[in-house]
């Protein structure tokens, strides 16, 4: 009965919302229709926005960065930064939007969103700020030292969600404290919670965009026309390796940078998660799918969800939704919003705003950038099938050896090319028979530990570095102290947590290829301790690689020592710390392993692609440049070699090939058909050619860090912190260096 | 200490959908792929580079003509002007070749006056710029020019041809070169109709052929001996019905169907008298031929999703390309059914879709079009596709000189492209160099081409041997004849025959020779070689296996790597042992007089022509060419016959049966193996069925603990 009332006057209210505005407000003048319904004749210039909805909003404190102004019925703000640009927490047209149905009418008046389990009628169910709690006056809204804190009461549902908001040297700050955070009801579990969702969300008729680090970074036009069902959605570091995935259609990019941004005409946020980005999604939609504006937002996991699903492959498969019980498992959810204005703010202050903060935040050296070298990564083996007297066998095949790679690189030396950073992969044996790799032993068809030193003196002499990649997450055979029963990470379902290669064309599991299985969080310490131990034989100057750790994170459940997402993300965290007595590098590096890192690889081109987006742009290159050197992704395997080279010189990227030395052929039939071009002979022509491109290149910008890229059409040009500019034609491939209008360097790719 | 308890059933059936929509469709979304797959002569999947990238999006707003409204079909004129039937928005959309709008047709004028253009569908527009628009719900097509003055309207036709039930629902026109204009009517299954330049009607081209299935041949027997009441009553077995066709600059026409019921010959290209001309190459696997779109089929949670055509386009080269709507995926095939390139997909990158509703090409760019997110998509073909095609085109041509850098190219831009193996492999024959060509025909699984290199090579490896061959053969002549000579004249030792020993070596062989006598001889004289018989049938199982691994390239269809002893020793021995038992389990029920060990001994004697056989075509595998074919088969049908002879001579010794009993036991024996191994399958599946059963009840107690 309560229920039905609370429904009513739901109804109630929001028709009152509607009509409200119809009756009694006074509009500026819009080139919007949508405004315009609502305009009399009685326009004043004074009218503000605010107005239309009659919310009220409070001078609540102010610093050099802006004021901060409340509504304190409902927690909703604006910020007004200096130049005068006013950052709603919601759309002040919001509660009279045509294009919201249901829920989402309530949503776009809301601070907080979040979904909640509820065991008695085994439902997820969504709710919101407003509709739950600020119609029904159950918010409490209090005012602090450097902002307000709201506490939203749900009494129904016995929920008390705080939610802080304050302002600080660069902006404000959203914060919800997840201790503070009360769950009155035992049938009643909280699940996530969405922060500030509508913030600074774009209207129809506004210009502007939003960014998003997904990959190397892109950009979503407001009202770019664009058609999305069930709109963006990314997962900060990768989704949680733990979840169960029936079918699988590729690999997103990932989001290794916990950053989004808003940019309005004169003024631009950059978001930053600060705390519980490894229980992060970010969360984007375009105008008119599901509100008319373009929002993007951050929704924490406080609990996780999974599903099974038994006999995936039989006539009577079943899914079983768990749920996670316990505690909540972040501590506290920060966001900080940081303001840039001015008229040309856009992705690159915001990348400037994001370089800052990692600099402060994990005390960063500053290097000169060194955009000269080459990165050359050479597959080592790879187990195939064999057949021998018609006895199945699986055997390892060379796919490179040391002696082939150090003839190639004596090659190309002899050519004149030097820093080269060269990656071995597949090397060791413990990586290719699957077992945990801490004994750092080459795969005898591969070479031997003295032949790697010795390749690794050569390298020396020539101002390169050898890198020995590491995988010490992965496996699927006991053996080197570890057993695959024992120590592998749990799942929500109890059972390991199993890694498999899934078909490109029907997208299911492929269950020829040996499943993966993770290690236990907890084993990460013991095992860089046994691979530092192991490398006492290698040389001191050769590197760790340790490809996608950074951004392979996982909760494990089993039930003697739990470890949700950030514990594992803080053991690996501890790991490179051991690690660190060597140099290391990463491929791809999400913000916390940047510390560690002495060069970073495979720093993707493009983001992951989405429909929504209108263009990609090198965040993560701005913000890497001058903090550690990169390379982008393996060229050779790109589709189009030419624009990955542009790029690679646009967004100032050591470019990066994967190799191979023995034939191209013996690929074939195995796990690493994925090599399909990487015969190390057949591609020196070009890796030399493209190596005095990129020196003269490097040797015009003569290490400066680049501070913005802008792309109009097909010319993209990158500003370098010393004047210096590289301008790159997509159309007719020229580059060209110049200096204050004066040409340095032109070539064509 | 965290407990992860509660848990919560979910309704099967939609969920199974739902599940495979979400997974596969954009919950996690999913990049835009830099690499693509195709199958290989194996039907594995490998991975391709990928042949075509996007290099636009168009939707309404970017041409400031509102939204598109569900918009079914796109045409690319001869001059590159673009048109969309934008259908649930009534009007035609005609694009330039940059994708600016040029004009919307919404309203058309027939017989001078002016109405709506309703809900238009399949376009096609011909070299005079005359559009041909289906309208499916009125029931018609109309012929117009580009300012919507309506120039004809092909409505039902009315003739006999026609069942009385036939509703007319077009949905795509062509029209050829000679003005036949050819119409699908949806679910129709004789065909297009076909209107001659008049716009009458004259009947209907390129139907489907029905797909004879066990069902269908069990329901034909049935109809045989039904009265007409009954034959009513009973299913009726018609072709699939066309969902989509193109036209080429040479007027054939191209044609694609949803659905088959075994998953092959989904397209077909047609020729002016309606026969598929598809001319397939041969492939490793025989089931594999004719199968277009993804040769695996997702099976999950009890349901099969499988490639489901919509439209087809060909351009002037004859590469078709076809668009799946299950996965929203595009297949293209050369004429000889290669699978050249795969791209697209369903979910939320640039490069993936909602609901693709039509495919057209503009030159080398593709054009697909999304009906659920109302816009198109361009494809652009990457420099790997571009090289493809040109190889192709010059392949075609037979200008295999030509073609040989760039399949030496696409090989260096791709080691997996089979074709370009062949390609390559033509090229190298076509220059001498045939021993190369045999390892490129071989790595291109082109079996016809490394024929041909290896006859051309095996004729000049005889004649650069001929001399030493001739000359080993003259000496060896010699010395025989001298040593004879020698032997008779000067030593004066005659060649007397002398008696021999019946050892059990001697025996087997006069077996051989002489089966009814000398089995019946055995038997009375029990002198029975046991270990002999080992030996056979241990041979028999190491020829078998060396026949999958050492049998010629020619020959060979078995995949090496595959190759598992285990299977084999199960189908030599173990199934020879079932075969005495059930024999000797069969004949002691028939009076049989033979023993379980009579009956294994004297039947692995039978055995040793096929296995010579076997072991002969071995080595003449590594000799003949497919031409020389027959041979191989004569060899082997020789070996099984003598063998099949030799067993019905050992059992009718053993058991001491005539002729006709023998046949008749033999008859029982396959029967109960047939049953036995019946049996074991059952037994496996329900020991299976258990296992399966027991570990999802210990799943689920884990999980709902």
């Amino acid at each position: 009965m309560k229920n039905l009332f609370k429904a009513l006057t739901c109804v109630f209210v929001i028709f009152s919302v509607l009509c409200a505005p119809c009756s009694s407000f006074s509009a500026e003048p819009s080139s919007d229709p949508f405004f315009d319904l609502f305009s009399t004749e009685n326009k004043t210039e004074d009218n503000t926005a605010s107005e239309y909805c009659n919310l009220e909003y409070v001078k609540f404190c102010e610093n050099s960065k802006g004021s901060l102004f409340v509504n304190e019925k409902s927690g909703r703000f604006y910020f007004e930064d200096v130049s005068g640009c006013r950052w709603y927490s919601n759309p002040d047209m919001g509660d009279i939007d045509e294009n919201a149905g249901g829920a989402y009418k309530m949503e776009l008046q809301s601070l907080i969103l979040f979904q909640y389990y509820d065991y008695e009628v085994k439902q997820l169910k969504k709710a919101n700020s407003e509709a739950l709690s600020v119609r029904f006056e159950d918010a409490e809204i209090k005012k602090t030292k450097n902002g307000f804190k709201a506490i939203y009461n749900f009494d129904d549902l016995g929920f008390k969600i705080p939610l802080e908001v304050s302002l600080d040297e660069y902006g404000i700050t959203a914060m919800v404290n997840c201790e503070d955070l009360v769950e009155q009801q035992e049938e009643k579990r909280i699940f996530n919670i969405s922060v500030l969702p509508y913030f600074g969300a774009g209207a129809s008729d506004e210009e502007g965009y939003i960014f998003i680090a997904d990959g190397c970074g892109c950009v979503m036009n407001f009202n770019n026309g664009t058609y999305t069902r069930l709109g963006y959605s990314s997962k900060i570091y990768g989704e949680d390796l733990s979840k169960y995935v029936i079918t699988k259609s590729g690999e997103n990019k990932a989001v290794n940078f916990p950053v989004f941004g808003i940019k309005k005409p004169l003024s631009a946020v950059t978001a930053i998660v600060t705390e519980g980005a490894a229980f992060g999604t970010f969360k984007c939609w375009p105008n008119n799918i599901v509100t008319s504006y373009s929002n993007v937002y951050t929704e924490f996991e406080l609990r996780s969800i999974d599903t099974v699903v038994l006999n995936e492959d039989h006539n009577s498969a079943s899914s079983i939704m768990l749920y996670e019980d316990g505690d909540i498992n972040p501590k506290k959810l920060n966001i900080s919003y940081r303001f840039v204005t001015g008229e040309n703010v856009g992705y690159n202050e915001m990348a400037a705003t994001y370089k800052e903060y990692l600099i402060q935040k994990y005390k960063i050296k500053k290097t000169a950038q060194n955009f000269s070298g080459i990165s050359l990564e050479f597959n080592g083996a790879v187990k195939s099938k064999k057949s021998i007297f018609g006895i199945p066998m699986t055997v390892d095949t060379k796919l490179s050896t040391v002696k082939g790679i150090e003839k190639f690189c004596k090659k190309l030396y002899k050519n004149g090319i030097e820093g080269m950073n060269v990656t071995l992969s597949s090397w060791s044996q413990e990586q290719l028979s699957g077992k945990i790799d801490n004994s750092l032993n080459p795969v005898s068809c591969f070479g031997k530990r003295k032949e790697i030193k010795e390749l690794a003196k050569f390298l020396k002499s020539t101002d390169s570095t050898l890198a020995l990649s590491l995988e010490m997450q992965l496996f699927h055979s006991s053996g080197k102290g570890y057993n695959k029963w024992s120590h592998s990470a749990k799942a929500q379902s109890n059972a390991p947590i199993y890694i498999y290669d899934y078909y490109k064309s029907i997208f299911k599991k492929n269950k020829d290829i040996v499943r993966l299985r993770l290690i236990k969080p907890t084993k990460l310490s013991v095992i860089s301790k046994n691979v530092l131990k192991s490398s006492d034989d290698y040389d001191d100057e050769i590197i760790f690689n340790l490809a996608e750790s950074s951004s392979k994170l996982y909760s494990d459940f089993d039930s003697k020592r739990t470890s949700n997402i950030e514990e594992t993300r803080l053991n690996i965290e501890n790991t490179f710390k051991t690690l660190s007595s060597r140099k290391l590098s990463f491929n791809f590096p999400a913000d916390y392993a940047i510390k560690y890192a002495n060069n970073a690889e495979d720093i993707p081109l493009t983001s992951s692609q989405n429909r929504i987006f209108d263009y990609d742009v090198p965040f993560v290159q701005l913000v890497l440049s001058g903090l550690v050197e990169y390379s982008s992704e393996p060229i050779n395997l790109r589709s189009d070699r030419r624009k990955a080279v542009l790029d690679s010189i646009a967004y100032g990227a050591n470019l990066k090939y994967s190799l191979i030395t023995e034939n191209a052929y013996s690929v074939v039939g195995t796990e690493k058909d994925s090599l399909y071009c990487a015969q190390a002979d057949n591609l020196y022509d070009e890796i030399t050619d493209y190596y005095d491109v990129f020196s003269n290149i490097s040797s015009a910008i003569k290490k400066s860090i680049m501070i913005s890229h802008s792309k109009e059409g097909n010319i993209s040009k990158s500003l370098y912190s010393d004047g210096k500019i590289i301008t790159v034609n997509y159309l007719t491939g020229e580059v060209i260096v110049s200096n204050e209008d004066k040409e340095i360097y032109k070539t064509q790719i | 200490m965290k407990s992860f308890k509660k848990c919560d059933r979910v309704v099967k059936g939609i969920i199974v959908l739902l599940f495979i929509a979400l997974f596969s469709c954009g919950v996690f979304t999913v990049s835009a792929a830099d690499s693509s797959y195709n199958y290989d002569a194996w039907d594995e999947e490998i991975d391709a580079p990928l042949g075509y990238t996007v290099s636009k999006t168009v939707n309404g707003i970017d041409l400031n003509i509102g939204k598109l409204n569900k918009p079914s079909d796109i045409y690319v004129s001869d001059d590159y002007d673009v048109y969309i039937s934008d259908t649930e928005n009534n009007r035609i959309i005609i694009l330039n070749s940059e994708f600016k709008l040029k004009k919307i047709v919404d309203s058309i004028i027939i017989n001078g006056e002016e109405s709506e253009l309703k809900m238009p569908g399949g376009l096609f527009v011909d070299t005079n710029n005359e559009i041909y628009v289906t309208q499916k719900e009125m029931g018609r097509v109309l012929r117009m020019t580009g300012e919507g003055n309506v120039l004809d309207v092909y409505e039902k036709p009315a003739s006999n041809l026609l069942d009385e039930n036939f509703e007319y629902l077009p949905i795509k026109v062509i029209k050829s070169t000679n003005n036949s204009v050819y119409i699908l009517s949806e679910n129709y299954y004789y065909g297009a109709l076909t209107y001659n330049h008049s716009g009458e009607f004259v009947g209907f081209y390129g139907s489907n052929k029905v797909d004879v299935t066990v069902d269908l041949l069990i329901d034909y027997a049935w109809k045989k001996i039904s009265t007409k009441e009954q034959k009513d009553k009973m299913v009726r077995y018609v072709p699939i019905a066309y969902v989509s066709f193109d036209i080429d600059k040479d007027n054939f026409v191209y044609t694609c169907t949803q659905i088959t019921k075994d998953s092959h010959d989904e397209i077909r290209k047609l020729n002016a008298s309606g026969k598929d001309i598809i001319n397939f190459y041969t492939k490793n696997t025989a089931s594999s031929i004719g199968n277009f779109g993804d040769i695996k089929t997702l099976w999950l949670m009890g349901k099969s999703t499988d490639t489901q055509f919509v439209d087809i386009c060909a351009d002037d080269n004859g590469i078709i390309n076809c668009l799946d709507y299950s996965r929203g995926r595009i297949f293209q095939y050369d004429d000889e059914g290669h699978l050249l390139n795969i791209f697209g997909g369903i979910g939320d990158s640039k490069d993936s879709f909602f609901g693709v509703s039509a495919i057209d090409n503009m030159g080398e760019k593709i054009l697909v079009l999304d009906k659920e997110a109302n816009s198109f998509t361009v494809f652009t073909p990457t420099n790997y596709t571009n090289t493809l095609h040109k190889a192709l085109a010059l392949y075609k041509d037979g200008m295999y000189a030509e073609a040989k850098p760039l399949w030496e190219n696409l090989i260096l831009e791709n080691v997996n492209c089979e074709i370009a193996y062949t390609g390559l492999g033509r090229a190298l024959y076509a220059e001498g160099k045939y021993k190369d060509a045999m390892s490129a025909f071989k790595k291109g699984y082109d079996r016809t081409g490394y024929s041909l290199a290896f006859k051309a090579q095996r004729k000049i490896d005889i004649r650069s041997s001929f001399p030493i061959i001739a000359t080993t053969i003259m000496i060896l002549l010699v010395l025989v004849l001298t040593y004879v000579l020698v032997r008779r004249f000067i030593l004066k030792k005659p060649f007397i025959k002398r008696e021999q020993k019946l050892t059990p070596v001697r025996r087997i062989m006069r077996a051989m020779i002489h089966p009814f006598d000398e089995f019946y001889d055995l038997k009375d004289t029990k002198q029975w070689c046991f270990p002999a018989a080992l030996i056979i049938l241990f041979s028999w199982f190491v020829v078998t296996v060396a026949d999958k691994t050492l049998t010629g390239f020619i020959f060979n269809y078995n995949k090496p790597e595959d190759t598992n002893i285990l299977f084999y020793f199960a189908s030599t021995c173990l199934l020879y042992l079932l075969f005495v038992i059930i024999n000797w389990a069969i004949t002691t029920l028939i009076d049989g007089k033979g023993k379980m060990y009579e009956i294994f001994v004297s039947c692995t004697y039978a055995l040793i022509p096929y296995i010579i056989s076997i072991l002969v075509n071995i080595i003449l595998s590594n000799m003949f060419t497919a031409e020389e074919a027959a041979f191989y088969t004569f060899f082997q049908a020789v070996g099984f016959i003598w063998s099949f002879m030799l067993f019905l001579g050992a059992l009718r010794a053993i058991h001491d049966y005539t002729f006709t009993k023998t046949i008749f036991c033999m008859v029982l024996t396959v029967a109960g193996i047939a049953f036995v191994i019946f049996l074991l399958i059952l037994f496996v599946s329900l020991l299976q069925q258990f296992f399966l059963f027991g570990t999802s009840i210990f799943t689920e107690l884990l999980y709902r603990g």
